[in-house]
């Protein structure tokens, strides 16, 4: 297959409308900032200097890559094979490197050099042909230059964000605010325009992704893979977290949150996790469709999910990098646990809240299996849920 | 597994990215690119309009000004306090009775001070609109820097009568309490 190099005149204009709006702006404020602080001088940098850092911040300062675990060229034969199937299809250009997530997300990024990021989450019930299709959608994004648009635009919502959350931060009773009123509210209204715009885009390109991998897989196989993915990535989101934050309450951390993960990949947790996914719908302010919505857009009635726990065999040493990415998870779980905590510290009203708001499950210690809270028996290993200790409750929201 | 759902049409009723709304949005977006540059660019120019028409000469002198008219008022209680001050001024010398020297002092000083209250009136009366007098009656800041520097004088000319007044009084008796 020779990828389609013809691009949409209108998906064109509409990315080149974004950039050149978002960059007029960005230069229109950054004039009248200037023209303030050569009227007020000194009064103007000792009472809005914040303003100054963010222009400076949004425009220079790249973002925090986080924690990257970066998949070695000698560990990824297997992968390596699996994305020359596409390369050699498409004759695009390999990724330049491989970063493994600790999450679930399967992503492409990068400006000039583009970087595949696998979520290693997914790569517990994904087979060779899932991950085939699943890649061949973000190399539809490589095709047709996403990323790089992708990059500006980010940039450009994050410019905006900034200044709106720095002169929010800044309103006060002073005479300053009226110099932080109306900039809070001008990027206020913009930020939510551009993020409608941008969003839209968005949306759009992901069909396009979409038709892409279905020519070069078949649209079946690109459904099958594409549900597939979103039910594990919606079992490991929702799940997983609330477990993390139990063992580190009692001091105890996953070595191998994957491992602990898989009992938890049932069919019949599968199954209610594909009625949340095709129930889950989209909205404006979605950057992807509903998963139905996908599925509709390739007309595509029903799917076909083979579940095999013993896969786990995409590259060597995985499972070392695994503990690698549990370490990550824990640690981020518990840096985020610590915000919440300190933040709520105050109020009162935290733990009435959670207790309205918390939502839980009931699973068979034996299989992992989810189970109703009424059930005697558990539907899979038709073990006895009554007796003491077969059934445990665990959050789920 | 076989999983299968039914189709909704949701995607073909409700898929938010059709080229109408591509097309509205990049409108919304050139009308507030447009707005903003007309902000910066538009509403400058007539900054400097305002400012021009602010500071030209052609000032409407035949339209009733309020602040002239205050000046008005101001400038004949200043003029009768004025007749009054010279007054308490001339009684204070035509005597040389310390007893009624020191009397007529007291109410030359007073005198003093009503006519400062009344000056203030002429001061604030010109700044309520100092572009009229500057266009229309430029003798007048001549005349309030004339009355300010006769009124600097007196002052002068009140504590130097006191000065000469206070060892006379003292000779009679007087105390004086710093």
């Amino acid at each position: 297959m020779v990828v389609n190099s013809k691009t949409n005149v209108f998906e064109l204009v509409y990315s080149l409308f974004m950039l050149i709006f978002g960059v007029s702006i960005i230069l229109c404020f950054i004039a009248v900032i200037a023209y303030l602080v050569i009227l007020f001088n000194f009064m103007f940098l000792i009472f809005c200097w914040p303003i100054l850092v963010g222009i400076w911040m949004g425009i220079f300062k790249k973002s925090d890559k986080g924690y990257e675990i970066e998949l070695k060229n000698e560990d990824a034969k297997k992968l390596h094979n699996i994305i020359q199937k596409v390369t050699s299809k498409t004759g695009l250009k390999k990724p330049y490197k491989i970063i493994l997530s600790e999450g679930s997300e399967v992503a492409v990024t990068g400006l000039y050099k583009k970087k595949l990021i696998i979520g290693l989450a997914t790569l517990q019930l994904l087979d060779e042909n899932d991950l085939l299709a699943i890649i061949a959608h973000e190399y539809g994004h490589f095709a047709k230059k996403d990323t790089v648009f992708g990059y500006f635009t980010y940039r450009i919502q994050h410019f905006f964000e900034l200044q709106r959350e720095i002169n929010k931060q800044n309103l006060d009773f002073s005479y300053s605010i009226v110099v932080y009123f109306p900039t809070w509210l001008f990027f206020l209204i913009l930020s939510k325009y551009y993020a409608l715009i941008s969003l839209w885009y968005s949306r759009k390109v992901e069909f396009r992704a979409d038709n892409f991998a279905s020519e070069l897989v078949g649209k079946q196989k690109f459904g099958n893979a594409l549900v597939k993915y979103c039910m594990i990535s919606e079992i490991f989101e929702n799940i997983l977290p609330q477990h993390i934050l139990h063992f580190l309450k009692e001091n105890k951390q996953l070595v191998n949150i994957y491992d602990y993960m898989l009992p938890l990949y049932t069919e019949n947790n599968l199954k209610i996790s594909f009625k949340e996914v095709m129930a889950a719908k989209s909205s404006w302010w979605s950057t992807h469709p509903s998963i139905s919505e996908r599925l509709e857009a390739l007309e595509i009635k029903s799917v076909n999910i083979s579940i095999n726990k013993k896969l786990k065999d995409f590259f060597n040493n995985q499972k070392e990098y695994e503990k690698e990415a549990s370490e990550v998870m824990t640690h981020k779980m518990a840096y985020w646990h610590h915000l919440v905590a300190a933040q709520d510290s105050s109020s009162d009203e935290y733990e009435e809240q959670d207790d309205e708001t918390d939502d839980y499950a009931f699973f068979c210690t034996k299989c992992g299996n989810r189970v109703n809270d009424d059930d005697i028996k558990c539907k899979n290993c038709k073990s006895l849920l009554a007796a003491e200790g077969a059934c445990e409750r665990r959050d789920f929201k | 597994m076989k999983l299968s759902f039914k189709t909704t049409s949701y995607y073909e009723k409700n898929k938010r990215i059709s080229k109408f709304h591509g097309v509205l949005f990049m409108l919304v977006g050139f009308v507030i690119l447009g707005l903003i540059f007309y902000g910066l660019f538009g509403v400058s120019t007539n900054f400097d309009d305002i400012y021009d028409d602010w500071n030209s000469d052609g000032y409407d002198c035949d339209s009733e000004n309020y602040a002239a008219s205050k000046m008005d008022v101001a400038t004949s209680s200043y003029n009768t306090k004025k007749t009054e001050y010279e007054n308490t001024k001339s009684k204070y010398y035509s005597t040389s009775n310390v007893d009624l020297q020191l009397e007529y002092h007291d109410q030359w000083a007073d005198s003093y001070n009503s006519i400062i209250f009344v000056f203030n009136d002429i001061i604030f009366a010109y700044n309520e609109d100092p572009l009229y007098f500057d266009n229309c009656d430029s003798y007048m800041s001549n005349d309030i820097e004339i009355k300010r520097a006769y009124l600097d004088s007196e002052e002068l000319t009140i504590d130097s009568e006191f000065q000469k007044l206070k060892p006379r009084a003292i000779a009679e008796g007087y105390i004086f309490y710093e």
